[in-house]
């Protein structure tokens, strides 16, 4: 049985600019870092924002964590039993343009360089495209490159261009994933200068985690679902330990509006989340259901989901039955990703 | 023994206002009703020129009365038919952001704190409150946290953002030292961080606007 990393990262380098057009150089991202040498200080400078580059496993190779040698993170896979791997961007997890042109040639940029990756080894792993949100007009041609380079979701962040992700502004996405058959992945992640800005000296739950489960509430509540009933919904890296909080407080809102909440809301909104090992899945499960739950590694990052043997830790240690486990690994990613 | 309701709420009415003093009374709230496009009505406090909604969200399982404290030994009776021995109310005005005039922040905090202090002293042994502090003015917060403390009040309100701070920032620290000098007790009262937010729209993540 396949078993699928539904979430694992990509380190980007400069390379992954080298995609820009002549007419978009002025965009490109810079690294930079302390006049002293102090290495604590490494930042991309996009845009005229500052973007950490702190969130890295440096205990495996740097050929491995930004895929410039595929053989290296492959024999790596092997070693863990990872069959695939889904690759999100580490840059996107912050809100990195404020002018559309510069968001567009960033995405644009990323998408080709993962495109360019991918195809070396299109069997071992698939990719999230990066859409150009402050381009709406622009957004559909970008998902179809993705698709037809091998990705597999769309990457979302839990708030995108300072709107909830029920926004309407949203829905030509929406329409353009159901159409190509990609899921919507909310990864744990902000989008939102203002609301990141806030929440700066915090360590990510307010900003990134909270904002993701709040986006999966805005989406549920307001019936995207049921707008959009081909649309799959993928809520990553955030554990799975609010699923309980986030639908019984759904269910008490749809009993005030004289409604019923399905049973089980995430396999009939087409939601799948991302579990962490050790999340209480034996409870969560009575809330997901069997069919929804998904897992990752977060290769690549040093944070507070990253387990790098959590797939291997699932089979080996996990209180869930085979049938359940084989779901979590295998069916359920590739139900969401369309593998 | 004793049963709890260590969260229960009073409806603001335009008594609460009446404990405003000399110059605040030009900062009363008025009380208005609009109709919506959607056909509905939907009731406002117009307070410092904006329109403050939260006049809507009430549980018609009690009586007008006995929500808005008019009549005390109806709440209590009530609460006796459910065997509350005893409730900590909190507001229903401030659970969104009123005003980000310190002036104004402070005439309706003493005003709403006294309309609470009153409502107390009627039942001191069954009803206990969370003060509303005027956060936006520091020293005067810690003036009414003093003041409450001797009228009844239990806890301090407040939202998970206020004054655009985040409740870790140490903006909020001076709430729990005694001023030099002091000959006035240290307060042992509870911080009690409610599910809302205190930031404007021009703070506010606009992205989060609308969501209740």
């Amino acid at each position: 049985m396949p078993i699928i990393d539904a979430d694992a990262h990509v380190i980007e380098n400069e390379s992954a600019w080298d995609y820009m057009l002549e007419s978009e150089r002025q965009f490109r991202p810079r690294i930079v870092g302390a006049t002293n040498g102090d290495p604590a200080v490494d930042y991309w400078f996009i845009d005229g924002r500052l973007i950490p580059r702190s969130n890295v496993e440096k205990t495996l190779p740097e050929a491995a964590r930004n895929m410039s040698d595929l053989s290296i993170r492959i024999k790596h896979m092997d070693e863990l039993s990872i069959d695939i791997q889904v690759i999100y961007p580490t840059i996107f997890i912050f809100p990195t343009a404020r002018r559309p042109e510069a968001d567009l040639a960033l995405c644009r940029s990323y998408n080709r360089w993962m495109a360019d990756i991918v195809k070396q080894a299109p069997d071992r792993f698939r990719w999230v495209v990066v859409p150009p949100l402050l381009n709406m007009e622009r957004v559909f041609e970008e998902l179809n490159f993705g698709k037809e380079h091998g990705a597999c979701g769309v990457y979302l962040r839990g708030l995108e261009a300072d709107r909830r992700l029920s926004d309407s502004y949203f829905f030509p996405l929406y329409d353009a994933a159901s159409k190509l058959d990609l899921p919507i992945c909310v990864h744990s992640a902000n989008g939102s200068i203002e609301s990141h800005d806030f929440f700066l000296d915090e360590p990510g739950f307010c900003k990134f985690k909270l904002a993701v489960v709040g986006a999966f509430h805005s989406l549920v509540n307001d019936g995207i679902p049921e707008r959009f009933p081909q649309l799959r919904i993928g809520i990553i890296e955030v554990s799975a330990q609010w699923i309980p909080y986030a639908i019984h407080d759904l269910a008490r809102r749809h009993v005030r509006r004289g409604k019923q909440l399905s049973k089980n809301v995430l396999k009939d909104k087409r939601v799948w989340v991302t579990c962490q090992t050790d999340d209480d899945l034996e409870y969560i499960l009575g809330y997901a259901g069997e069919d929804t739950l998904v897992i990752g590694t977060d290769y690549g990052h040093s944070d507070n989901a990253s387990e790098i043997e959590a797939l291997r830790k699932l089979r080996r240690e996990g209180n869930l039955t085979p049938q359940v486990i084989n779901k979590i690994l295998d069916d359920n990613p590739r139900a969401l990703y369309a593998l | 023994m004793l049963s709890i309701d260590a969260d229960a709420h009073v409806i603001e009415t335009e008594k609460t206002w009446d404990y405003l003093e000399g110059s605040d009374c030009r900062y009363r709230p008025v009380p208005i009703t609009v109709d919506m496009p959607s056909g509905k009505t939907q009731n406002f406090w117009i307070i410092g020129g904006r329109l403050i909604g939260g006049r809507d969200n009430i549980g018609q399982d009690t009586a007008k009365e006995s929500r808005e404290m008019a009549n005390i030994d109806s709440r209590l009776k009530h609460m006796d038919e459910i065997g509350t021995g005893v409730q900590v109310l909190y507001p229903t005005l401030f659970l969104r952001p009123v005003t980000d005039n310190p002036r104004i922040e402070l005439a309706l905090c003493r005003s709403y704190n006294r309309w609470m202090a009153d409502i107390w002293s009627k039942a001191k042994d069954r009803l206990r409150w969370a003060v509303q502090l005027p956060l936006m003015t520091m020293d005067k917060a810690l003036d009414e946290l003093r003041w409450a403390h001797g009228n009844g009040a239990c806890a301090v309100f407040m939202r998970g953002i206020e004054t655009n701070h985040t409740l870790h920032d140490p903006y909020f620290f001076l709430c729990t030292k005694k001023p030099a000098g002091s000959t006035f007790p240290s307060v042992f009262i509870p911080v009690s961080a409610i599910s809302q937010s205190m930031r404007f729209s021009t703070g506010s993540p606009s992205a989060w606007r609308s969501s209740s």
